[in-house]
């Protein structure tokens, strides 16, 4: 079993050789260790060892590695999603139209081909395998992109003056010119269509109620009318006795 | 305009008065004449009047009564002062003539209840005095006079609301002179000894609310008690019977309606009442006193509160 640099000793000759070969070692060190490997045979056959070792990098689909770890995230169709996509959706269709397109150039990262590793492409386990997926499998390119540009305002040209004559709708007869009122003969030219500001709905609907029911509301509100004149009647503010009313007796 | 109606109105009701004649009150023209609680029932200082007059000229006869009143309620003693005064006069050509006067005083303690309701008993104290000159057979014979003066004393109880009252009054004879002249004379009297007088007193609005136009009051006053017919029976016998009543309706300030005057016709405010009453015969619309079917009776009624209530 091969040691690891975690559980190595810092002196240990398998550390010094792997660092010897990754070039971590300082001029003393270096020094000290080609000594022994020039008096140390058996040194030298474990340098040969650690340099013939190398990590080869798998070759890695990333289209299959993002299809089989990366979890697609299902659209949420219900509420606010769904009716935020038909806003957009109706608002594009209602108030733009397409214009002719203009061209230019963006850079976009495409996958490249799958190719086999060359040796230069061998990294060792010090270097990050996944900036050197991503280095040996993408290449830059420039595609041409089409953007659609819509004008903020729409003019449409349209003669004002012009008289709007209703075509007659089948199967219903019309009036007579004469019987038409002064107004209605009035020409549909140049009407300025003014907002009407809609009323609000009252929140409740009155309907109709029976005498009976009048009668019942009556009675309570000249109750209630009675009830705060016995308050004010209580608390001094009227005289102490309770009149006839002089109105009627 | 609204003026001069008001100034017709009453010189109309003057004229009628005078031009007719009346012994009956309407009921409602003297707020205490059957029942002393009402003494200071208005809350504020009240003065009414009444000038009534009769005519029966089959018989020549004539008779006129003035009253009037005045009733207050004191807030110190929480209680209702009132003063009446009344003068009447009564003539048969050739055969007899009276005439008399009347002071009273009457006091009405108020309690309330809850606001709403008001209960007040009432004691009222009556002085009157009364002349008669009666000739049987005239220019034969030298007439006869009778004089007197009378003490009564009555005890009520009112309880009433803004709407309605309900009231009870019972004659407590103190001493009369005249009638016990009148006893020894033609031996029966108005008021004697044995005789118990009490009344009952209704009144009601019907309105659909206190602010509408509209409404209608209809009061009524019952007479109660026992009585012989003369000294010399031995059974006395009890009587109910209607002694006065008013229907009156208002719309606005106008009011119309009848009474036991008569038929009635004026303007009503909250301060100001004036009111025409024009009817038949002594008892007016109740029964027939006997004077013809060309009998008459007018009354001018007027009433003025000085300070407006704050109901």
């Amino acid at each position: 079993m091969k040691p690891t640099t975690s559980d190595a000793d810092e002196n240990s000759p398998d550390l010094l050789l792997f660092r010897y070969v990754e070039g971590d070692l300082d001029a003393a060190q270096v020094q000290e260790l080609e000594a022994r490997l020039a008096s140390d045979a058996a040194l030298r056959d474990e340098l040969a060892f650690w340099k013939e070792s190398f990590a080869e990098p798998e070759a890695y689909d990333t289209a299959h590695l993002e299809k089989s770890l990366l979890v697609p995230v299902e659209p949420r169709w219900t509420g606010s999603y769904f009716g935020t996509w038909i806003f957009i959706l109706t608002l594009t269709v209602t108030l733009f139209r397409p214009v002719p397109v203009a061209m230019e150039t963006r850079p976009v990262l495409i996958p490249a081909p799958v190719s086999t590793p060359a040796v230069a492409d061998v990294v060792t386990e010090a270097r990050n395998p996944e900036e050197a997926i991503t280095r040996s499998r993408m290449t830059r390119i420039t595609l041409p992109f089409r953007e659609k540009r819509l004008p903020e305002t729409i003019e449409v040209e349209r003669n004002v003056n012009e008289s709007i004559i209703p075509a007659p709708i089948p199967g219903i007869k019309s009036r007579p010119p004469e019987v038409l009122s002064p107004v209605a003969q009035l020409p549909l030219t140049g009407i300025k269509v003014q907002k009407v500001k809609p009323k609000p709905k009252p929140i409740a609907v009155a309907r109709t109620l029976s005498r009976r029911q009048g009668r019942a509301i009556m009675r309570m509100k000249e109750k209630a009318r009675q009830q705060r004149k016995a308050d004010q009647f209580l608390k001094g503010n009227v005289p102490y006795v309770v009149p006839l009313n002089s109105e009627n007796f | 305009m609204r003026t001069f109606l008001k100034a017709g109105l009453v010189w109309s009701g003057i004229l009628l008065s005078f031009a007719c004649y009346g012994q009956v009150i309407p009921l409602g023209a003297l707020p205490m004449q059957y029942n002393p609680a009402f003494a200071g029932e208005a809350g504020g200082p009240r003065f009414n009047f009444n000038l009534g007059l009769l005519t029966a000229s089959r018989f020549r006869h004539n008779e006129y009564n003035l009253n009037t009143s005045y009733d207050q309620f004191i807030p110190a003693i929480r209680s209702g002062v009132g003063f009446s005064a009344g003068y009447f006069t009564s003539s048969f050509p050739y055969s007899s003539s009276s005439e008399g006067y009347k002071f009273s005083v009457a006091v009405a303690p108020k309690f309330s209840l809850k606001g709403k309701y008001t209960i007040s008993p009432s004691l009222d104290l009556t002085y009157g005095s009364s002349a008669t000159s009666w000739n049987p057979r005239p220019g034969t014979a030298k007439p006869l006079n009778l004089s007197g003066y009378h003490l009564l004393s009555r005890a009520a109880v009112l309880i009433n609301s803004r709407k309605w009252y309900i009231g009870y009054s019972v004659d407590i004879p103190l001493h009369n002179t005249y009638q016990y002249y009148r006893y020894r004379l033609f031996g029966r009297s108005d008021i004697s000894p044995e005789r118990f007088n009490s009344y009952w007193q209704f009144g009601y609005t019907f309105q659909r609310s206190s602010e509408s136009k509209f409404s209608f009051t209809p009061q009524l006053v019952f007479l109660t008690g026992t009585d012989r017919y003369n000294r010399y029976s031995r059974n006395s016998f009890r009587y109910f019977a209607p002694e006065a009543f008013s229907l009156n309706f208002r719309y606005g300030k106008f009011i119309w309606g009848a009474n036991n005057a008569g038929f009635h016709l004026g303007m009503q405010t909250e301060r100001v009442r004036v009111m025409v009453s024009n009817g038949f015969g002594r008892r007016g619309l109740v029964t027939s006193d006997g004077l013809g079917s060309d009998a008459y009776t007018g009354n001018l009624s007027f009433r003025y509160m000085l300070k407006q209530s704050r109901w």
